[in-house]
């Protein structure tokens, strides 16, 4: 009889194969499936695949960072792990797109908040892009079925900071909506490290559960490989064509031959990938219908120490969730550390930037998130990527209902100052400044510190192939066997932070394959 | 072309949120270091004077952290068209002193005075003038910050999960859920 195992040894692996481990050749592979991206998406396509005795390849761009590699500094964390290095922006310039860029996408840099696709907002898709199959009670037990993976529980007691409470109780007191958030984290150390992924493996991110969850069924993870081509004889994709690029620059061509294609690099990429390939866009509508739920941070000026970093990194949110139509935007309690506040909220010149950086552990940090419309666009420009996407008047009038709640909760909480999230100094002191100040401002480019953690909706899912790109079953209308599972199918935006959303729609549209056969 | 190259710097360096460094291919640019000119580190030191006083209170000094380098270090990594944009913008926002409030010196040469007046100017100016100071504050504020006893000076943990000893918990357990079902 042998020895009993321990715990950790039945842990499942995570083996990726780095191109530096490649032949120099390159590669020559066969699968069932090919997955492209390991995100959010492309984690739980794989292991659903793959548990369903599937032969998966899995090809992710961005390189291998084991956690214990991770360094709890966010500068150098984003240099290696972040879309150009944190450096994604607009083509305006006056919006930074934030995704991870590494074995996890952007699951192993976010804030783990969870939350479910508001059913007002899957009732909408419904009605308006035909998306009946998607309907609250059809999504459910794939809701449950990811949350019981990924440990997702409501924030404890312990887990809520003191932002958190402030935000909660400031809302109370003006009759907004407040809870601790739902987060995908087990035994939360309350680093505060989130951004900069989870050191000690506590956030569920795909990098510590279904990835490895998929590796340990079989699916061969490629790291630092980038698909470059999908291969086509008519309507039916035979593989993919990828490079590999190692530590040196040196690339290795990595070929798969697959039956099916699985498209999940996010809404950036993805689109980005059908348009160089020229594929499935006879509706026109590639790259087109980008939303992003533009965000800002806001902070609220207290007497006393608030210490806004300490502890989870998101512990409570505040607004009308059940109603995103109608609400328009969300505040959740959330900061990373004094350097983002530094650099998001401008303090002034001289000894007012001084007094703003000195005082930053007696800000309490909101971020905005608001429900904006699909007028933004993803397409090469020459060899450069670009974004369009510039704030609708329509969802600046959202943006300015938030900045007024926010404000509104700031004082509420006991702050003395709020600080607006505009590129020169800007302050509201008193509770009878904040309509005036905020309804005097316009919507102007490079006003505002904007940012976005939420690419969605460039490869739109819907009924009709003359007004969408992918069909209500992941399947691209134009073609056979190529499937979009990502953030990109999105018809709308959320209002909410889209994780749980992905990977719950990841689930179902898996099953649906298996199911196929 | 100079509205859309001016205003899209402003984010660089770390947009709203981050440090920068602009590569379109991560398989890209491999960093070197010196990059910067005399001239335009002067434009940044001249800059940081006047906006980051650091000087005689809790923040650490600005002459112990070596925001310029770090600086220098973040372009190094940026690819060679973002790079030849930002140095426009150095030499732009540098020149750009000279029509505005009838100084008739570039920047780095105006008193401190009328360099914080000048910032102001381009505070309330048009977009393309918004997006220069922004560049400026930006590279600023992450070469500084990026010090983590930057951080620390004003009560910033930083990196704790070694120092506290915290356990990782390692990959999760195989998932419970159930099977897939047809249908």
């Amino acid at each position: 009889m042998s020895a009993p195992r321990t715990a950790r040894e039945t842990l499942p692996v995570l083996e990726v194969l780095e191109p530096d481990m490649m032949p120099k050749a390159g590669l020559k592979l066969d699968a069932d499936v090919v997955v492209i991206g390991s995100g959010a998406s492309g984690a739980v396509m794989a292991y659903e695949l793959t548990r369903a005795g599937a032969k998966v390849v899995v090809l992710e761009a961005g390189p291998h960072y084991p956690s214990r590699e991770f360094t709890e500094h966010l500068t150098t964390t984003v240099e290696t792990i972040y879309a150009d290095s944190g450096d994604q922006l607009n083509k305006t310039g006056d919006l930074s797109v934030l995704q991870g860029t590494c074995v996890g996408g952007s699951t192993v840099v976010n804030g783990a908040i969870c939350f479910r696709t508001p059913d007002k907002v899957l009732e909408s898709w419904g009605r308006e892009h035909g998306l009946d199959n998607l309907v609250p009670d059809a999504l459910s037990p794939y809701f449950d079925r990811v949350e019981r993976s990924l440990g997702v529980h409501v924030n404890e007691p312990h887990e809520v900071n003191l932002n958190g409470r402030l935000l909660m109780e400031g809302a109370k007191e003006l009759g907004i909506h407040a809870a601790p958030v739902a987060r995908n984290i087990r035994h939360c150390a309350l680093t505060g490290h989130c951004g900069a992924g989870c050191k000690t493996d506590r956030k569920q991110s795909m990098l510590v559960t279904y990835l490895p969850w998929a590796s340990h069924h079989g699916a061969r993870i490629l790291s630092g490989t980038r698909a470059e081509t999908i291969q086509m004889q008519g309507k039916r994709a035979t593989g993919v064509h990828a490079v590999a690029t190692d530590s040196q620059g040196r690339q290795r061509p990595v070929e798969v031959r697959a039956g099916t294609v699985v498209v999940a690099a996010g809404a950036v990429q993805t689109p980005l990938l059908f348009q160089k390939n020229r594929l499935a866009n006879s509706s026109g509508l590639v790259g087109h219908n980008f939303a992003c739920h533009p965000s800002v941070f806001m902070l609220g000026e207290h007497e006393q120490d608030v210490f806004a970093w300490v502890g989870a990194t998101c512990s409570s949110y505040a607004g009308d969730i059940d109603n995103p139509l109608d609400s328009g935007y969300l505040l959740e309690a959330l900061m990373i550390g004094p350097q983002t506040v530094v650099a998001a909220t401008e303090g002034g010149t001289g000894e007012d930037q001084v007094r703003f950086s000195e005082n930053v552990k007696k800000y309490q940090s909101l971020i905005t998130l608001i429900h904006d419309h699909n007028v933004g666009r993803v397409y090469w420009e020459g060899n450069r990527k670009r974004i369009d996407y510039d704030l609708d008047d329509r969802d600046f009038v959202s943006m300015q209902k938030a900045f007024k709640a926010a404000s509104r909760v700031f004082f509420a909480a006991g702050a003395k100052r709020v600080f607006m999230p505009t590129n020169r100094r800007m302050t509201i002191e008193r509770v009878d400044q904040i309509d005036s100040t905020i309804d005097a401002l316009t919507n102007e480019s490079q006003f505002y510190r904007l940012f976005s953690y939420h690419p969605q909706g460039t490869m739109r899912m819907g009924r009709d192939p003359g007004q969408s790109v992918v069909a209500p079953n992941g399947l691209c209308h134009d073609l056979d066997n190529v499937y979009v599972t990502d953030a990109s199918v999105f018809p709308t935006s959320l209002l909410v932070n889209p994780q749980m959303t992905v990977y719950a729609l990841s689930n179902y549209l898996a099953d649906g394959m298996i199911a196929r056969g | 072309m100079y509205r859309r190259t001016f205003t899209r710097l402003s984010l660089l360096s770390g947009g709203a949120l981050i440090w920068p460094a602009c590569r379109s291919d991560p398989s890209g640019a491999v960093g070197t270091t010196g990059l910067m000119s005399t001239d335009e580190r002067k434009t940044v030191e001249r800059f940081a004077e006047v906006y980051l006083t650091t000087d005689g209170t809790k923040l650490k000094p600005l002459s112990e952290v070596s925001y310029v380098d770090n600086i220098d270090r973040r372009l190094s990594l940026f690819d060679a068209q973002t790079l030849e944009e930002v140095r426009l913008a150095l030499k732009l926002f540098n020149y750009g002193s000279i029509p505005v409030g009838l100084n008739f010196r570039t920047f780095v040469h105006l008193d401190a005075a009328a360099r914080i007046d000048y910032i102001a100017r381009l505070d309330d100016g048009i977009a393309i003038q918004r997006g220069l100071s922004a560049l400026m504050k930006n590279l600023v504020i992450n070469g500084y910050w990026q010090d983590i006893e930057a951080g620390r000076a004003v009560g910033y943990q930083g990196p704790i999960s070694e120092e506290a000893k915290i356990p990782s918990l390692g990959n999760a357990p195989l998932s419970h859920a159930p099977p897939p079902r047809a249908g």
